[in-house]
């Protein structure tokens, strides 16, 4: 904590940290002083102008992004001086600046346009021609009009900066100067899209998103993402019943104002593959049916078959309060076999349920920025939360901090010692024969993150055993201030599912007659008998409903108002936007009414009563937006308790890979696989990465020839 | 012009007097009832018309304060001069009887869900 000085922005005093500029001193006594290239997240510019001040005793404004405090300063922001400057910069950004607000997309939510009103004027003096730039084509997710580019180079220092893919970059000099990634090559960063919400004009808007609507006609949903464990806070903007896009939504504490493209993107999968009616398999075939029919037949089945041959399985976007009905419902009817969409989930996680800090990102996401060593443990968090990737850098970019990976070597935009590929790899540090374990143990903020699939592999007990007694050999790793052992889950169902208990009680071994896939699309075919009446609820008609004799169709995230726990266990509402497409309904719902077509009814008939029950079963749940951290006497005793129910040190090797918990980053889950724009960016990202590789090989040609 | 005599506002001194009150204005419902049903062509029993006043008054049988009486029955006075001046249309009166062919809600979740009212 830098020392505050006092200085004075009209006439205002104000307290602020030494090396502030002068821009944030204004924001915080009231004063918003238009800018185009500066932006609090990013560094420092200093090249649009617009932002000048004058500072009392200096011959010249001063930009004040880029002009630090000093104490006492008298700043002027409302001058006849001021405003005659900017003016100038607008009539020299707008000479250049095509006037198509009409077919822009940015329109209505343009920074150039709100600030002509006021600094513009109503005829132009410039004769000449304008300025025209070649449109780069850099990905299936931005769009590009590179002719009303005004140079603020925002978007160059996030992906530099932030997203760390080094892929955009100026070329050219003042007027000649252009944007653009060089050779004609798409973005590969995963946050890509938040480029369209830094550029404060129309040269980069959003592909999928282009001429489809304006910002004035949209209905702004304030909701969260689900379609990675982070639970980014986004603004769900619709028109009718059609979500036109998603926007990110400022939380400091999870995603500051960055989603990732998924997140942004997958909307369009919202509106295809739906399950919009109940059906019935006849045959080989599905046929529609009413909700009295289909529900009548699942709850016959559920009452015919035996309880201890009944399965649910719930998936990766299942909410909680889906899965405390659920849950009720079946214990209600004798059964037991609960488990998450997951691979092993026969029995319980490798992590245990007992103790929420074994399964939690118990360094919080915010946290990761004190950390001074991190170790990776079987993830890669750039794909499994780009979002949180880019906050691992910030440490590093800043020098505070050293990273190691144990597991598959990728690109995460940082540099990384990479420990070993296998498991075998968490022994070595956690006996210190590897070097880096000295490393993690003089460390004063340690951080592991162990990815959220490695409670999954099939010696899953064994591999966090060994990692229980690396995090044990790491004397700072647990503390009352902070505790370093995270679980980077990568469904947004998990924690929840986990919090509520819904894993086997005993591990089961019994083929199932009834399985209720709970939006389960990544069940294997295999687990399933063939003479196994099958349930799928869920919102797309993805893998798991082809399995179903039974569809029942819920509704997707933005559709309903539901809890989704991230991966540091902080309970946060997805809100309704749209409604559900057809006949589909609220997911707890179809559960409360099969209860009672079942006879089993459950206690609670509207969403509160549900929330009460939910605080019964696990008191976070209904405590939205807040973070409860698990004390570290008890964090401990977590460990010792992951430690004991693998194999000790050496009697068993920790054979075995590590598996990839994101295979295709743009192809995740039900609802990314049916939207096209994914689709688009999967195959973009799948060329070049196969195009880097054979264009080294063809400059190898060309320089031996 | 009306074809019943304005009537002065007044407040009720007792719970008595607004008891006799409101017998008054309830004789006065039931006396013209005949002339309500050939004014607006009602086609329904005497019966049903009959009961359905009654019913509007057994709704405020437990009202004990004499000044909610009051207002109630300044309402029920109103309600009375604009039937009988047929300042009503003959939907204005259907509208009292809707509640007798309204069907009953779902009340069980089940039956709520599947009417898609949850």
């Amino acid at each position: 904590m830098r020392k505050e000085i006092e200085l004075f922005v009209d006439g205002k005093a104000v307290q602020i940290e030494e090396g502030s500029a002068i821009i944030q001193a204004a924001e915080k006594a009231g004063v918003t002083i238009p800018r185009f290239c500066y932006h609090e997240r990013l560094g420092v510019a200093g090249n649009c102008r617009m932002c000048l001040v004058e500072v009392e005793k200096s011959p010249k404004m001063a930009a004040s992004c880029a002009m630090p405090v000093a104490p006492g300063m008298r700043v002027l922001t409302d001058t006849p001086k001021i405003k005659q400057a900017r003016e100038g910069v607008m009539e020299f950004l707008l000479a250049n600046h095509p006037l198509d607000c009409p077919i822009c997309d940015q329109g209505g939510e343009c920074d150039l346009q709100d600030q002509s009103m006021r600094y513009g004027m109503d005829r132009g003096r410039f004769s000449e021609n304008k300025r025209a730039v070649e449109d780069k084509d850099i990905g299936p997710l931005v769009r590009t009009t590179m002719t009303r580019c005004i140079h603020c180079t925002r978007c160059v220092r996030f992906i530099n900066e932030v997203a760390g893919t080094a892929e955009l970059g100026t070329s050219g000099r003042g007027n000649d100067m252009q944007i653009g990634t060089y050779v004609s090559r798409p973005l590969t960063s995963e946050l890509s899209g938040n480029i369209i919400d830094l550029c404060p004009v129309g040269a980069l808007t959003s592909k999928p998103y282009a001429f489809s609507a304006r910002p004035w006609e949209l209905k702004n949903t304030e909701s969260i993402d689900v379609l990675d464990a982070l639970g980014s806070n986004v603004r769900i903007d619709s028109r009718g019943e059609e979500v036109m896009r998603v926007i990110p939504r400022t939380n400091d504490e999870v995603n500051e104002e960055w989603i990732s493209d998924k997140a942004r993107f997958a909307c369009d999968g919202l509106k295809r593959q739906r399950l919009t009616t109940p059906l019935v398999r006849v045959g080989d075939k599905f046929e529609p049916a009413t909700w009295a029919d289909a529900l009548r037949l699942v709850a016959e089945r559920l009452r015919a078959a035996q309880p201890e041959r009944v399965r649910a399985v719930a998936g990766d976007l299942a909410d909680a309060e889906a899965m405390v009905a659920l849950k009720d419902l079946l214990n209600a009817a004798g059964c037991e076999d609960l488990r998450v969409d997951a691979m092993n989930s026969h029995a319980v996680p490798g992590f245990g349920v007992d103790v929420r800090a074994n399964y939690a990102f118990n360094a919080s996401i915010a946290g990761v920025e004190d950390a001074d060593v991190v170790l990776l443990i079987g993830t890669n968090p750039r794909h499994e939360a780009p979002v949180l990737n880019a906050r691992l850098r910030k440490p590093y970019l800043a020098g505070t901090a050293q990273f190691a990976l144990v597991g598959r070597a990728a690109d995460l935009t940082y540099d990384y010692e990479h420990i070993g590929e296998t498991p075998a790899a968490i022994d070595a540090l956690a006996s210190g024969s590897h070097p880096f374990a000295e490393t993690l143990r003089s460390a004063k903020r340690p951080l592991v993150i162990v990815g959220g699939a490695v409670g999954e592999l099939g010696n899953s007990a064994d591999v966090l055993a060994a990692v229980a007694r690396l995090a044990e050999s790491v004397p700072a790793l647990v503390s009352d201030e902070w505790n370093g052992l995270s679980v980077l889950q990568y469904a947004a169902g998990r924690t929840a599912a986990l919090d509520i208990g819904f894993v086997p009680s005993t591990a089961a071994s019994v083929a199932p007659e009834f399985v209720y896939l709970l939006g389960a699309d990544e069940v294997r075919p295999a687990d399933i008998p063939a003479n196994a009446f099958v349930v799928y609820q869920g919102h797309h008609g993805d893998a798991g409903a082809h399995l179903a004799d039974v569809v029942l169709p819920g509704a997707a995230y933005t559709e309903k108002t539901a809890t989704f726990v991230n991966t540091e266990g902080r309970a946060q509402l997805t809100r309704q936007a749209v409604g559900a497409p057809g006949a589909a309904r609220e997911d707890w719902k179809i559960v409360r009414a099969l209860s009672e077509a079942a006879g089993l009814t459950l206690p609670y008939d509207d969403v509160s009563a549900l929330r009460a029950r939910m605080a019964d079963v696990c008191p976070t749940l209904v405590h939205i937006g807040e973070l409860e951290s698990t004390s570290a006497a008890v964090a401990r005793l977590g460990l010792a308790q992951m430690r004991n129910s693998g194999s000790a040190a050496g009697v068993r090797p920790l054979d075995g890979a590590f598996v990839r918990a994101v295979d295709d980053y743009y192809m995740t889950d039900a609802i990314s696989r049916a939207s096209r724009t994914m689709a688009r960016a999967s195959a973009s990202a799948a060329k070049a990465l196969g195009r880097s590789a054979s264009s080294s090989e063809e400059s190898a040609k060309q320089a031996t020839a | 012009m009306p074809l019943i005599q304005p009537l002065v506002t007044k407040s009720s001194s007792s719970l008595a007097e607004a008891r006799l009150r409101a017998i008054h204005l309830y004789r006065l419902w039931q006396k013209n009832v005949p002339q309500i049903m050939i004014d607006y062509h009602l086609s329904l029993p005497q019966s049903v018309v009959r009961s359905k006043i009654r019913e509007h008054f057994e709704k405020n049988r437990f009202v004990s304060d004499p000044r909610t009486i009051d207002v109630l029955l300044f309402k029920g006075r109103i309600e009375f001069e604009e039937t009988y001046n047929v300042w009503k249309q003959y939907s204005h009166v259907l509208r009292y009887f809707d509640s007798n062919e309204q069907v009953a809600q779902p009340t069980k979740f089940l039956d709520k869900f599947i009417d898609g009212r949850v």
